[in-house]
């Protein structure tokens, strides 16, 4: 399929010109990472905690990953042929040539400082991952850039907790947590470095009220009742290494 | 507060560096070049010392992961000298390097799978029947190292299984070759305690005991030292250099190719940075350390003389043995156990499926690779949907292994002249690698950025120093093997080879090129190309 439309250079506009187009195509495909919290939270947009982009980051579906690639083909990308074809089961690359901008896409799982499963959460909401998956996809990363850290500021400063997804699903979060030792040890370990960030960020009105928000998840994945599993990995603690650290393909 | 610099989302492959460590060590397994090479020396290059052979094998080895792992770093692609060397010069010279590694690889797996047979399972059955007493172990032994038959259905069933292994995806693969990695450690760290408890006079005692049933003399250990003496073998010669260089090259074969990792580096982890390496100098370095200890070990408690006498005997008519004098077979003895027997048996084994996984896998990513670029069809490049391992790769792979098998054990004169050429030919791979790297920062500069490292050293940059002294100490290695008549290369015959091998890869890319280009895809541009990972 030959490319007939040019990609945007404005990576959120483009972010969701793919979503709206795969919506209309009935792929199943969403936004995450950074352009999705632009998406999603006006305050991104603004200083302080406006920033560059500088890639596009998607996710979809086994099944739907051949259609996927149809599509950004026919949006004007171009995909790494070997990566795709050796690792197209959990991971897709394609290129943008007239921005040098890359787009990720992840298929099923993002496997990255820990595996979070995306396939069942997909259709959650329209255009882009839930709000939760896309705290969780933030808060994993343990060795946290000041990008991570100003999405996950916006994250929390323009959206509160709740128990379903119109918000921050925190039940979701504690849920996941509760059964993956390694996953809740980064969690609380990146949201106190995030509040600490966000109290220490020059000009930040919202401070206060995302502080109060991330100790508030905290507490919740404190309380929910733990697996077996998660109770005998918390006994070896922080002695044996609970995540992995992705390296930088490019 | 700690505010980390990463500009990517970020990735992990499939591959971790333990596996990719155990990977390069499988290339060329220790337990089974100890066996069957190193020690070779020792009678054949009177002199020759092996302990300058290690530390300069080592020396090579040192600059091959500097060399390669940074390169590698630069294109961390699948297919190895392939992708390197045709990125970075020209494709039809990428193709043509890969047609001499390539050949050599699938003349590799059809020897391992043979060795299986003939120097794993043969001689280990038949030195446990000799020390257990089982007539019949040794019989099974002597029937499984001569009878055809045995050798194509077993060698065949390795090639098979390795296959299957692969067809499965990385996790199995992986799992399982760890596994057979540990057994020959194990086998190894056996050995080693062995050895280490019994004394040089307990071993005489041990071996006089144990080999007077055969021989029906009292001090056969005294006795095959006589018999070397008497075949002109000298035991004990003076320090030459002369005799040093082609020890070296047999002690290289222990140590050229702790680098295979380069042919799936599209899938291991940590490919961007110094992992490959630091796994590919730390595969070589574990080799030597083994062989150094062990060879200490060897001379110690088997007696220096002794076993220089038993190695350059073991091809002649006053060896007195059905097995052949593999450490394995001397530790057997100097233990004295039939469980240790059978141990040593299944860890020494072990080392040949180990030696067939990277094997078959370097052959399959080559063709994958070529299938990719346009040089193959391209179902070659199709992965199954269930394992992602490309099955039609594999299938091709397994194919030419089994025919070329077929011939090995059919006609084993002809099969050993062009064998003894394959590491040659993969020399000349190897120096076609080290010249590419060199050119890496002149040729693909956006590439060279994004290595491990753009340091320069008086203004050159790293690689290039690397990939010219490796091309240098390689060479060296290719004309002491063309030199060295102990060496068994027959020159005529090999640049003969060399010439067909040149002919048919260029036949092979402007045939493909043609069919190509009249589908209007342009061979050249696709296979210059490095994706902007």
């Amino acid at each position: 399929m030959g490319s007939n439309v040019e990609p945007l250079t404005d990576p959120v506009a483009e972010g969701r010109r793919i979503a709206e187009a795969a919506a209309e195509r009935e792929v199943t495909l969403r936004v995450l990472g950074g352009v999705a919290v632009a998406m999603l939270c006006p305050s991104s947009r603004r200083p302080p905690l406006a920033r560059e982009y500088a890639d596009i980051d998607l996710a979809t579906t086994a099944s739907a990953k051949d259609e996927v690639s149809g599509l950004l083909e026919s949006l004007g990308y171009r995909g790494d042929k070997e990566f795709n074809t050796l690792h197209g089961h959990r991971r897709l690359y394609f290129w943008d040539e007239v921005a040098q901008r890359q787009v990720d896409v992840f298929v099923d799982e993002a496997n990255l400082c820990h595996r979070i499963a995306l396939r069942r959460r997909l259709e959650s909401v329209p255009l882009t991952l839930s709000l939760a998956d896309l705290t969780v996809l933030k808060l994993q990363v343990v060795e946290t850039n000041e990008k991570d850290f100003l999405d996950i500021c916006a994250l929390f400063a323009d959206h509160d907790l709740t128990p379903n997804d119109s918000g921050v699903n925190s039940a979701y979060v504690a849920d996941l947590t509760a059964s993956d030792w390694g996953l809740w040890r980064t969690l609380s370990m990146v949201s106190e470095r995030s509040e600490q960030f966000a109290l220490e960020l020059p000009g930040f009105e919202a401070a206060e009220l995302v502080a109060e928000r991330l100790r508030l998840l905290r507490s919740e994945m404190e309380a929910a009742p733990k697996s077996r599993g998660w109770k005998l990995r918390a006994r070896i603690g922080d002695r044996k290494r609970w995540y992995e650290l992705p390296e930088e393909v490019r | 507060m700690n505010v980390y610099a990463r500009k990517a989302t970020g990735l992990v492959r499939e591959v971790s560096p333990f596996s990719t460590f155990v990977f390069n060590m499988a290339g060329q397994p220790t337990s089974v070049l100890l066996a069957t090479s190193v020690f070779l020396a020792l009678a054949l290059f009177p002199g020759g010392s092996i302990w300058l052979g290690f530390a300069m094998a080592l020396g090579v080895a040192l600059v091959i992961s500097v060399c390669y792992g940074l390169f590698t770093s630069a294109i961390p692609r699948s297919g190895g000298d392939y992708v390197l060397v045709g990125r970075v010069t020209h494709p039809v010279i990428g193709l043509v390097s890969s047609f001499f590694w390539t050949s050599g690889v699938i003349l590799s797996i059809a020897f391992i799978a043979l060795a299986f047979v003939t120097v794993g399972l043969g001689p280990s059955l038949t030195a446990l029947g000799l020390v257990s007493g089982h007539e019949s172990l040794v019989t099974a032994g002597n029937d499984l190292a001569t009878s055809e038959g045995w050798q194509f259905g077993i060698g065949t069933a390795l090639i098979l299984g390795s296959a299957a292994l692969l067809a499965g995806g990385w996790r199995w693969t992986t799992r399982i070759m760890n596994g057979f990695w540990l057994l020959m450690m194990l086998g190894l760290a056996t050995v080693f305690l062995v050895l280490l408890f019994k004394s040089h006079a307990g071993f005489v005692h041990s071996f006089n005991q144990f080999a007077g049933s055969v021989t029906g003399e009292k001090d056969t250990y005294s006795s095959i030292v006589a018999s070397a003496h008497k075949e002109g073998i000298d035991t004990d010669p003076a320090f030459s250099m002369h005799n040093t260089w082609p020890t070296w090259a047999l002690i290289c074969s222990l140590t050229l190719f702790a680098w295979l990792s380069i042919y799936i580096s599209g899938e291991v982890r940590r490919a961007r940075d110094t992992t490959q390496i630091k796994v590919m100098a730390a595969a070589s370095t574990v080799h030597i350390a083994i062989a150094f200890v062990l060879a200490t070990l060897f001379f110690s408690t088997f007696g220096h003389d002794f076993f220089v006498a038993i190695n350059g005997l073991s091809e002649s008519e006053s060896y007195p043995f059905a097995a052949p004098p593999f450490y394995t077979f001397l530790t057997s003895i100097a233990g004295g156990s039939t469980l240790l027997s059978w141990w040593l048996l299944i860890t020494f084994a072990a080392a040949f499926p180990l030696l067939m996984i990277p094997n078959i896998t370097i052959a399959v990513r080559t063709l994958f690779a070529w299938a990719l670029d346009g040089l193959l069809p391209a179902r070659f490049a199709q992965v199954s949907s269930r394992t992602h391992a490309p099955h039609y790769a594999i299938g091709l792979t397994v194919i030419l292994s089994v025919a070329v098998l077929g011939w090995a054990v059919t006609n084993g004169e002809g099969f050993f002249s062009v064998l003894v050429e394959a590491v040659l030919v993969q020399l000349i791979a190897m120096i076609l690698i080290g010249v590419s790297a060199a050119l890496l920062p002149y040729r693909r500069p956006e590439a060279w950025r994004a290595s491990a490292t753009t340091r320069r050293l008086f203004g050159v940059p790293v690689i290039s120093i690397a990939g010219v002294l490796l091309a240098v100490l390689l060479a060296a290695v290719f004309y002491v093997y063309m030199l060295y008549e102990g060496l068994n290369i027959d020159r005529g015959h090999f640049f003969r080879d060399v010439a067909i091998l040149f002919v048919a890869s260029l036949l092979t890319f402007f045939a493909a090129r043609a069919a190509r280009l009249r589908q209007g895809v342009d061979v050249d541009k696709l296979a210059s190309e490095i994706p902007p990972e």
